[in-house]
């Protein structure tokens, strides 16, 4: 407080100094009094003692106060989770292959190349009802919300929502530091908010505001939660669609039990990472085509059974609920699976 | 017995085709863990060599024989066969540090504001959230105002030449209609939705409209040089390269561009602000009324110390800009500058291959600003190598595509942009939006101008509404630093 008050005055006094001074000689070069880059720091960055994940160069203002963390995907997490094929690339979905995948992360839009329903490497039809369209251009998305597990959680600001050709869900743009990345964007999200993610596990459960990322450990019971991970690490999984959401029923031990959109109950680690919120895009089951072309430009080919015959196979089908699936995430025993997938065998061909 | 509704679905994997029940068998069956190695039992207490065939051999059992295979000589008549370098080995490839790029395709995050008609496409409408004026003032430390200095508004009307606006307008007949070149156009396309085609078009493609634009308007300005013979001393060059790097709180940014023309004078351009410290004058009454008594070392200074640096926590300025380990160190203006005969006066931007809806005003003059700052930044150190300013440096810079001209005005004030305690900024001038003729014909369906060439020529030829006031303010800019 002194040295607040002591600054004022100095500043004062040489801004006196200066009138007076200057006229009479110009060769002394007088200092402006600066009001403007101090604006961009806070009071309590220069007490604050520098720590292990924050820029400490308190000379830069634009670095003050910024944790910077480098996004977690990589070509790794897609060659670990996602079914691949010959030709590599990324065979996403049903629908979608994206030809070409980087060795980083990057926030540019995907171009991709349209199945047709058919399996690429075999030629064959493997689903129905798929072909045509508009194109679509896929966006990478961050499923890792990870956040430093001590100190002060990593801050990022919303730039963008937009709309994206393959999630129900809208995707934000977030950025911090130099890094950009893709997320999807819970209810109430709008441009300009701040979103935190904390890895951190405190003894008292946390006020959760909504996008924001915590693990399930941290928050009460009964919140509302998406984009919830298996195991630590995995990367979000459940919940992850328009307008769903998952709820914290219980806790036992270090694991959680949450309650799925399927009403199928779950139980993970306390260390998963969970964002909080409801996801955007709530009326997306309430949206009417208007007609059948509007289906096709989505790439749906029409279906075949209007006149079949209906058994006790369709129809309402009530059944019992499953026990609580408990996700350990251990690798097997046998960690490496060899699949039979060679066109030698086939006897088609 | 079961019932036939209970049997139903369950003979699937029998009656469908077989490749189909092949599929089905190998999704269940066609995975098998892979088992265990197991030594037997005369083998347990022995160290062995084990070779599992299953899994890559053990380097260190085997002798590495992973020696590639290179040819003993290089003809260089197959040298087309050798794979290039990679990026890594390349001669300008500097590993130890990276530096952001500035090029003339970045975009400083300044949002468009779209009004959307169809919410299921892609391109949803986004707030502007960072200006990108903003951003570059806060990378280049500069304070910016949007209008004319006073001096060259004072200006604007005193230089005439006779049938100026005639000339002008028969220059944009001649750029669009009357110019005999009928190429194959690239195809339009609009963002806003994807199935809409739009018809092949034979006609002046954009990059020559422009040249003959541009260059016929600076011809006009020079038929000056019967009463200021100085004029004839100015050049006006093409297509040269230009790069720099400068430092930035520690962090170096790289401009690199090819300037389409640029025009050079035998002195440099005067400073517009001279005494950047003089505070003598009295606040209140004076900024209001002297507007025909203009001081504007007071003006823009007291002006300036309204202006508050962009706040963009928790994102730095230099998110836009790419990290590049590919660069060439130095400053490079096209022309050996040891010769100080030739002072960077105007630069042009011309763009060619751009519609205007592919960026915004704010992202255009961002860029302007960047690169203005780069040209000046390069001429100071020619000029004072010590790093010390003594006289500040200014440069002009204008935009032009189809009707659309931004002017600038970048003065520079200070070699230093580490320290935070230092109180000089650079100052920019941008008068942004003018138009040289309003109404042209757009791309909007319902429209009775509709924008094909055919419509645009016959806008042109019949129905023009010409802006003289532009020209005026392109004429005071040429004149700038004429006695």
């Amino acid at each position: 407080m002194y040295s607040l008050i002591r600054n004022h005055v100095a500043r004062v006094l040489q801004q006196d100094l200066t009138a007076v001074i200057s006229p009479l000689s110009r060769s002394i070069t007088a200092n402006i009094p600066q009001r403007k880059t101090n604006d961009d720091r806070t009071a309590s960055n220069s007490q604050q003692s520098p720590k292990i994940e924050k820029t400490s160069e308190s000379k830069v203002p634009w670095k003050a106060n910024v944790i910077e963390m480098p996004v977690a995907m990589g070509p790794q997490y897609i060659t670990d989770n996602y079914r691949e094929h010959r030709e590599g690339g990324f065979y996403y979905d049903h629908r979608i292959i994206i030809p070409e995948m980087p060795e980083q992360y990057t926030v540019k839009p995907f171009q991709t190349r349209k199945t047709g329903g058919n399996h690429p490497d075999t030629g064959r039809k493997e689903y129905r009802r798929v072909g045509g369209g508009l194109k679509k251009t896929w966006l990478w998305i961050d499923w890792m919300r990870q956040g430093p597990t001590e100190g002060p959680p990593l801050v990022e600001r919303v730039i963008r929502i937009m709309n994206s050709d393959c999630h129900t869900a809208k995707v934000a743009l977030i950025g911090h530091g130099n890094t950009l990345r893709y997320i999807l964007a819970t209810e109430n999200l709008k441009v300009g908010d701040l979103v935190k993610t904390s890895g951190e596990i405190p003894k008292n459960p946390v006020k959760a505001s909504e996008g924001d990322a915590y693990p399930v450990g941290a928050l009460p019971v009964g919140t509302i939660v998406n984009c919830v991970e298996g195991y630590p690490g995995q990367g979000a999984k459940y919940a992850v669609n328009a307008g769903t959401f998952a709820t914290l029923m219980k806790r036992v031990d270090n694991r959680c039990i949450l309650q799925l959109p399927t009403k199928h109950e779950i139980s993970i680690l306390e260390q998963c990472m969970v964002t909080v919120g409801r996801l955007s895009n709530v009326e997306h089951n309430e949206f009417i085509y208007g007609k059948a072309g509007a289906t096709r430009l989505m790439g749906i080919r029409p279906k075949l059974g209007l006149f079949h015959p209906k058994t006790a196979r369709f129809g309402r089908r009530p059944f019992r609920p499953k026990p609580i699936l408990v996700i350990t995430g251990e690798k097997p025993d046998y960690p490496n699976v060899i699949r039979l997938e060679h066109p030698s065998l086939d006897p088609y061909r | 017995m079961p019932k036939i509704t209970e049997l139903r679905g369950l003979f699937k994997p029998f009656t469908k085709p077989l490749h189909r029940q092949w599929k089905w068998v190998w999704q269940e069956k066609g995975k098998f863990n892979e088992p265990k190695l197991t030594i037997p039992k005369a083998f347990e207490g022995r160290q062995l060599n084990i070779i599992d065939p299953l899994h890559e051999p053990d380097p260190n059992a085997l002798p590495d024989e992973s020696t590639p295979w290179t040819s003993p000589t290089r003809h260089p008549m197959f040298e087309y066969l050798v794979p290039p370098l990679p990026r890594e080995q390349h001669p300008l490839f500097h590993h130890d540090r990276p530096v952001f790029l500035f090029d003339s395709k970045t975009k400083l995050h300044a949002g468009n504001i779209h009004p959307t008609k169809n919410q299921k496409l892609t391109f949803i409408g986004f707030v502007c959230l960072f200006k990108g004026v903003d951003q570059a003032c806060l990378l280049t430390k500069t304070i910016p105002f949007y209008e004319l200095p006073q001096s060259i508004k004072q200006n604007l009307d005193q230089v005439t030449i006779p049938n100026q606006d005639d000339l002008i307008q028969s220059y944009i007949r001649q750029s669009i209609a009357y110019d005999a070149t009928k190429e194959k156009l690239p195809r339009k396309y609009t963002p806003l939705k994807q199935r809409r085609s739009f018809r092949v078009e034979y006609s002046i493609p954009r990059p020559r409209q422009m040249s003959i634009l541009l260059e016929n308007t600076l011809s006009l300005c020079e038929s000056l040089g019967g009463r200021y013979p100085d004029l004839f001393k100015r050049n006006l060059y093409r297509n040269t390269p230009f790069y720099t790097t400068f430092e930035r709180y520690g962090e170096l940014v790289h401009l690199r561009k090819k300037n389409e023309y640029i025009l050079t004078s035998p002195t440099p351009l005067s400073p517009i602000v001279k005494r950047l410290y003089k505070l003598e004058i009295s606040s209140g009454d004076s900024v209001n009324e002297n507007l025909g008594v203009h001081d504007p070392n007071g003006h823009y200074v007291m002006q300036g110390n309204d202006y508050k640096f962009l706040n963009m926590y928790p994102v730095y300025p230099t998110i836009d800009l790419q990290s590049e380990q590919l660069y060439q160190d130095g400053d490079e203006q096209g022309w050996r500058m040891k010769k100080s005969n030739e002072y960077v006066h105007t630069t042009f931007y011309v763009s060619n291959d751009e519609l205007i809806h592919e960026a915004t005003t704010d992202e255009r003059l961002a860029r302007m600003v960047m690169f203005a700052f780069g040209t000046a930044l390069v001429q100071a150190r020619q000029l004072y190598p010590n790093g010390h300013l003594t006289k500040p440096v200014t440069v002009q810079s204008v935009f032009l595509l189809d009707e659309l001209f931004h002017f600038v005005v970048f003065q520079l004030n200070t070699l230093n942009y580490n320290e935070t305690n230092d109180q000089r900024y650079n100052y920019v001038w941008i008068d942004k939006d003018n138009y040289l003729y309003d109404n042209r014909p757009s791309m909007v369906m319902h429209n009775p101008l509709y924008g094909t060439e055919r419509n645009l020529q016959r806008y042109v030829l019949e129905k023009l509404k010409y802006n003289p006031e532009v020209f005026q303010k392109f004429l005071a800019l040429y004149l700038q630093g004429i006695k």
